[in-house]
């Protein structure tokens, strides 16, 4: 049977989420910070978990136990099975344990200058496409999305309260509305960038090697003691988790630590089984969608950019607020010590706008929908293009 | 230092000031050393201490093949690789600053310990040993407690007067926890701290404030061969006080134990310099330490708790004051002075080295060759601040340096240092003259 769990991750040291760059000290020498892959927080978990059942992230040293719970070992990732164990989803948490999401990318934020309040932007409408609009990046849509010119418009990394993201997926007018500060994160409370030197050393001669001075981009995240229990708090990530059976408690690691990320950073994990993830935004949601015009897929982790838009139910979006693609990578240092692939992706809030199909209930299509991946067939069990539904209306 | 389980914490502490070179900079310092991006305080990076540990296991015999299981496969592309690439099986975590010294207003030395570190550490512990519990709730109330332009700081046995930019006050969590926190100090620092002398837990921001303040910064310049400075040479480097002591939580994943000696290990830049010199050991969670003393009810602090010191340290400035000697009253209050910074600066051993050395104990008077007053000053000092009785013994140094001075004995030096320094500048200042 199988069960999911609430994952926390808290780093415990400035974690490195390095790129493609080789990591080698010399010349070529120029590692870049990039938002973590679902790859990576898949890999750390599943490793944690194997490492409960005596198996390494090694296909001749994987179990038949680890097997059990986690399927089989694989190395050809892209395509999805569910057979084996899934991340499905992640998101940030702050040190107080609150649940922090990406900003659905069609919620414009407002702000001319620093420090002033910041404003959700001014109405947005979902209009069909004139012909002189149909611009090469529309033109595959039948409609789009309208927003009133708005020369405040601030593009902040923040991130929106649980609160307000149910506020968005339920199809609240948010326009002009002054965000408070328990419902926005500057990204700024979750992690800092830390950059560190380092130099390639002639250990024979005790001698720094000539011309090897380089940096390695960090990322320290924020933490803190709280007064209310005096234990410390750090901030990280929270994921969901699914194995193929529930995993025996005397097997789930208490006081355990995950490596998460390049150079053996360390972050302590802590697994809580749950039912249902993100539950009472689903039953808002569920709530909001009788007197709703259509629904939208809301991308909680990146989704692999493809040449044709996903369809949900055969259907095609009717328009998208998908903001700038980000590219992942990495280093491939026990195969090949060479660069993985690029993938282009498309970034975690993106929103995808449909119609609601006439053939399934829409209680039905959220339930089925929530928490699944956009596209099966790129890297499903890795937790890209996870997506929450939500509700759309237009007002007039 | 043995590595014998999954999990350990281990500290180290700087036996000389230490710079570990941050990538970022200040407009005023040319090189700072690197510090923690939310608070602004200090840290031993794991790749310093990583590289330094790997050089040192790497010149045993046949040791490069284990060096790279413990420490991962090198990806030098000028050598072959001996085995699959592969991680290391030894993590070793960052040194976090549990302690850093300060002084106060009074010139006395105080501790200071940001307490989000001590929380923190309380948590990562468990790792180490499950059972392990401690409830700072009451401190961590009491010292983030909020109040306009004041700031909590829980000072132990009490808050000393110190120049900062906020009004502190004394915090007062739940007696306790102040002794269980207490204890807990205690079994991290060991003996490498005085019990006797103060302590200052304090939140983030008087943390980084204080930090600003202890910080040491150098002029350096180099020389060209002609022994004239060589231009654009001249440089401000930020270095973390001596004596600052620092925990690192290590990973160990191999399966036997791993003996790293009993070795002084040098990090960070400047070894030429004589910076960066570390000790460290594991800090044991199991075998726990011997409890703090309490402190005594009506107790103040160390100097107002050694009256007899202050009485002892007072009589014999007097008596120097009564004598006609002014140049030898000059001497003394010089050598007073240069040794207490010479301890803060540089440490007990060079202090100490120096102060002997001024005194010359083998150095006899002829009828052709008196003792000069600057060495009668330190031999002066040094009977004064160990109580030793008559001359100084030729073996002195030799009595001191093949033991450890224990920290007991340690804070009573300072102590009477502190009364003759006091005294010093009161009845050693030269009287003066109708022209000034």
């Amino acid at each position: 049977m199988e069960t999911i769990y609430q994952v926390n991750l808290m780093p415990i040291e400035p974690i490195l989420f390095s790129d493609n760059r080789s990591a080698r000290a010399g010349e070529d020498h120029l590692i870049r910070d990039q938002d973590p892959s679902p790859h990576t927080i898949y890999g750390a978990i599943g490793a944690c978990l194997a490492g409960a059942f005596g198996a390494e992230i090694d296909q001749k040293k994987w179990t038949a136990e680890a097997k059990k719970y986690l399927g089989d070992f694989i190395t050809d990732i892209k395509n999805g099975s569910t057979e084996r164990a899934e991340l499905m989803g992640f998101f940030y948490k702050n040190a107080q344990d609150e649940f922090w999401f990406p900003r659905p990318l069609h919620v414009r934020l407002r702000q001319r200058y620093a420090n002033q309040p910041v404003v959700a932007g001014k109405r947005m409408r979902i209009k069909p496409q004139k012909p002189g609009l149909a611009a090469s990046s529309l033109q595959d849509f039948e409609n789009y999305l309208f927003f009133e010119r708005d020369d405040d418009e601030a593009e902040l990394d923040d991130y929106l309260s649980a609160n307000l993201l149910q506020n968005i997926l339920c199809g609240v007018d948010l326009s002009n509305k002054l965000l408070l500060e328990n419902e926005r994160l500057p990204l700024e409370n979750i992690y800092k960038s830390e950059t560190r030197l380092g130099l390639g050393m002639d250990n024979d001669a005790n001698r720094p090697r000539r011309g090897l001075l380089f940096s390695r981009p960090y990322r320290r995240f924020s933490s803190r003691a709280h007064a209310e229990s005096g234990e410390w708090r750090s901030a990280g990530l929270t994921a969901f988790y699914k194995t193929r059976e529930p995993i025996p408690p005397q097997k789930i690691p208490a006081n355990q630590l995950a490596f998460l990320g390049g150079d053996r950073g360390r972050a302590l994990i802590q697994f809580v089984e749950t039912s249902q993830p993100l539950q009472n935004l689903r039953l808002a949601v569920e709530n909001a969608a009788a007197p709703s015009d259509g629904f939208f897929c809301y991308l909680l982790t990146p989704a692999v950019r493809e040449a044709r838009w996903p369809l949900i139910e055969r259907q095609q979006p009717i328009a998208a607020a998908i903001g700038k693609e980000k590219v992942i990578s990495g280093w491939d240092r026990a195969a090949s010590q060479q660069p993985r692939p690029i993938r282009k992706l498309a970034p975690a809030g993106s929103t995808l706008f449909f119609n609601w199909p006439a053939h399934l209930d829409r209680v039905e299509l959220i339930r089925k929908y929530w928490l699944q991946p956009i596209a099966a067939d790129q890297f499903r069990n890795s937790g890209f293009g996870r997506m929450l539904i939500g509700v759309w209306k237009n007002e007039d | 230092m043995k590595i014998n389980q999954k999990h350990q914490l281990v500290r180290l502490q700087l036996l000389n000031n230490g710079n570990f070179g941050a990538a970022g900079g200040r407009v005023t310092l040319d090189r700072p050393t690197q510090t923690e991006a939310y608070f602004g305080l200090p840290y031993i990076p794991n790749s310093s201490w990583r590289g330094v540990w790997r050089n040192w296991w790497e010149v045993k015999p046949n040791a490069a093949t284990t060096a790279d299981v413990i420490f991962g496969t090198r990806d030098d592309p000028e050598k072959p690789q001996r085995l699959e690439p592969a991680p290391g099986k030894l993590i070793v975590g960052n040194g976090e600053l549990l302690c850093f010294p300060l002084l106060s207003e009074d010139g006395e030395r105080c501790w200071v310990f940001p307490l989000h570190h001590i929380c923190k550490y309380v948590a990562l512990e468990k790792l180490c040993a499950p059972t392990a519990s401690i409830n700072l709730k009451t401190v961590v109330t009491a010292v983030y407690a909020e109040k306009k332009d004041h700031r909590f700081v829980l000072g132990m046995p009490k808050l000393p007067a110190l120049n900062t930019v906020f009004t502190l006050e004394q915090a007062n969590p739940a007696p306790t926890e102040i002794q269980a926190l207490r204890n807990l100090l205690k079994r991290w620092h060991a003996d490498w701290l005085s019990e006797h002398e103060t302590m200052l837990v304090v939140d983030d921001k008087v943390a980084a404030h204080l930090w600003q303040c202890a910080s040491e910064v150098r002029d350096l310049t180099a020389l060209e061969t002609n022994k004239t400075a060589r231009a654009q040479s001249l440089r401000r480097v930020e270095t973390i006080p001596a004596g600052s002591i620092f925990l690192s939580l290590l990973t160990w994943l191999g399966e036997v134990d791993l003996d790293f000696g009993s070795q002084v290990i040098q990090l960070g830049s400047g070894e030429g310099l004589g910076n960066g010199f570390c000790r460290l050991a594991a800090v044991e969670t199991t075998a726990v330490a011997a409890a703090a003393a309490p402190f005594e009810e009506g107790e103040q602090g160390p100097r107002e708790r050694n009256d007899k010191a202050m009485s002892e340290m007072h009589k014999a400035i007097a008596a120097i004051a009564r004598g006609e000697n002014d140049k030898l009253k000059q001497k003394v209050r010089s050598a007073i002075g240069s040794f207490g910074w010479r301890l803060k600066q540089e440490g007990w051993e060079p202090a100490l080295a120096f102060a002997l050395a001024k005194a010359k104990p083998s150095l006899k008077a002829t009828p052709e060759k008196k003792i000069s007053d600057d060495v009668e000053a330190y031999r002066w000092l040094l009977r004064k601040l160990f109580k030793i009785d008559g001359a100084l013994d030729k073996y002195q140094g030799e009595l001191w340096f093949t033991k450890e001075i224990g920290a007991g004995e340690k804070s009573a030096v300072m102590q009477r240092w502190q009364w003759l320094r006091k005294f010093s500048e009161v009845e050693l200042t030269p009287a003066l003259t109708e022209e000034q």
